[in-house]
């Protein structure tokens, strides 16, 4: 659905922000996009929205070049930035004036995700809260229809049943036929949703891969010794003990700690890159 | 589907346009000018001199150049922000739909609307000062040429306003004013070079002379009357042209 090739992108000259990644992302996916801060998470985003334009390589995004954004492309496309500016109107009435713009768009799932955020439609947007705000924006693309939903931070302002609404009605959205990429440091938020993580790291693609192959190779445990050194992979203390990423040697199922991978990919990426069987970018 | 124009979307994209860049406050605005024109009939002395006053068609003038500019010099305000520029340039339609909505709810659409309501609220004026104060304003006379010389540099002049609101991200209307004073400047100066002085006196070069004061002349030669048009032409409808073509292809290449 989504394929980058040798893709660059700088915004200023011979400092490149990306240089020369490769991505493939299917349909039927929520991928998490991790990286540190100015790495590249949210140019990412905004190349394949066609908000910026990459400087060499290419992209296509169901066929189409984002760059052109032709209508064909915008329609399937939902963007939710970190930043919005809305118009000073009802959520009703935000509605009602770019929701025609979506073929797709559903207002049965419009109006469950506004019960669910519990919003009130009447309410003027100019009255509410970013946290709230941000509800409306992710309640609309979540009922956009779009076949690609791009969230950069989509956690930032939300309480935390919020956070777990927003959970909800995503995983309830995503199909065969659509795909969703989240750009986010808040890891933990949004775990439970990611079936593939990519990490940014230096303009490259540190990692790619799925969350079902990483768990295959890859566990998290918390000790109170440090397990074998020929298992673990990276430690960090904790009061009482240590948080262990550790090779899956006997193919124990278990959850990853994601924060904890990300750490050590900051870390020692070679380390970790060498315990898993594929190829990666590093 | 059609990528580049199809009416529906166009229809929708104008529409979007037209609610979010509200019309009200201008009117309000508008509405000032009755109550200004009544303020100066009571300083004037005699109804025969108001009765001839241009007084009605200055403040118009004045008003659709400075309203204009700002209502063109906002229509691209949503892209000084990332946010509103993300869903601005997101919004699915055609870089030619959305510009077009935004380029005839400046050129077309704002001046009508407040050609009109002008007219209206000169008429209520008219016939309340005439019932309460035995006075009435001249009206417009909607055909003279000082009218279609005005609306002229309206016209030519709104291009500049429209680019100025995309060029620069803050304060676009006003760093855009300051920018087309300055340019103004300096190429009048140039095209006085020649004549002696270099200033905003009488003294014009023969070319200035020709162009600004025999433009309406029935009387021109046919070879001057083509050399002003010419001059008209390269000097200002092709740059005026050529600037508002340009916010098209620059809004089809805008990122973030």
């Amino acid at each position: 659905m989504i394929d980058v090739q040798s893709m660059s992108f700088s915004y200023r000259k011979n400092r490149p922000v990306l240089d020369r990644i490769n991505l493939q992302m299917e349909a039927g996916g929520v991928y998490g996009v991790l990286g540190a801060n100015g790495v590249g998470k949210t140019t990412l985003l905004h190349l394949l929205g066609g908000l910026l334009f990459p400087t060499a390589g290419n992209i296509s995004v169901d066929g189409k070049k984002p760059m052109l954004r032709q209508p064909s492309f915008l329609e399937q496309v939902y963007y939710v930035p970190v930043e919005f500016d809305l118009p000073r109107v009802t959520v009703q009435a935000y509605q009602k004036r770019y929701a025609p713009f979506y073929p797709h768009f559903s207002i049965t799932s419009w109006l469950h995700a506004l019960e669910t955020f519990r919003l009130a439609a009447d309410a003027s947007l100019s009255d509410l809260s970013f946290g709230q705000k941000k509800k409306v924006i992710l309640s609309f693309a979540i009922a956009s229809g779009c076949q690609i939903l791009l969230f950069d931070e989509p956690t930032d302002g939300l309480d935390i049943p919020s956070k777990d609404s927003f959970r909800r009605l995503l995983s309830a959205r995503i199909d065969e036929q659509r795909l969703a990429i989240i750009a986010t440091h808040h890891v933990h938020d949004v775990a439970m949703l990611l079936d593939h993580l990519i990490v940014l790291k230096a303009q490259h693609v540190l990692l790619e891969s799925s969350l079902e192959q990483l768990t295959t190779h890859l566990r998290t445990v918390t000790t109170v010794q440090l397990p074998d050194a020929d298992e673990l992979l990276y430690s960090e203390r904790i009061p009482g003990g240590h948080h262990c990423l550790l090779r899956n040697t006997q193919g124990q199922e278990g959850p990853l700690d994601l924060e904890l991978l990300f750490k050590a990919l900051q870390s020692h990426p070679e380390i970790i890159q060498n315990s898993l069987p594929y190829e990666q970018h590093i | 589907m059609n990528n580049t124009f199809d009416v529906r979307r166009f229809v929708q994209v104008f529409r979007l346009s037209w609610q979010n860049q509200p019309i009200l406050p201008y009117l309000v605005l508008l509405g000032m000018i009755p109550l200004l024109l009544f303020f100066f009939f009571i300083d004037a002395h005699g109804a025969y001199v108001n009765l001839q006053s241009e007084t009605p068609f200055l403040m118009f003038n004045v008003y659709l150049c400075a309203c204009g500019w700002l209502h063109a010099g906002l229509a691209y305000s949503e892209l000084g922000k990332t946010g509103g520029a993300a869903r601005s340039l997101m919004l699915p339609a055609s870089a030619l739909e959305k510009w077009l909505a935004k380029s005839l709810l400046v050129g077309v659409v704002f001046p009508f609307i407040i050609w009109l309501t002008y007219n209206l609220l000169f008429e209520v004026f008219g016939w309340m000062s005439l019932h309460w104060m035995a006075f009435r304003y001249r009206s417009i006379d909607w055909g003279s040429g000082d009218v279609k010389i005005s609306l002229f540099i309206f016209y030519m002049s709104l291009p500049a306003a429209y680019a100025s609101g995309l060029a620069w991200k803050r304060l676009g209307v006003l760093k855009g004013l300051v920018f087309f004073v300055v340019l103004f400047i300096v190429l009048f100066q140039l095209a006085l070079i020649g004549t002696g002085g270099f200033s905003f006196g009488m003294e014009k070069s023969a070319l200035l002379e020709q162009v600004s004061m025999s433009y309406y002349d029935p009387q021109l030669d046919t070879h001057t009357q083509v050399l002003v048009r010419l001059f008209w032409m390269i000097g200002v409808f092709i740059p005026s042209f050529l600037l508002l073509l340009s916010t098209y292809f620059f809004t089809r290449e805008r990122t973030l």
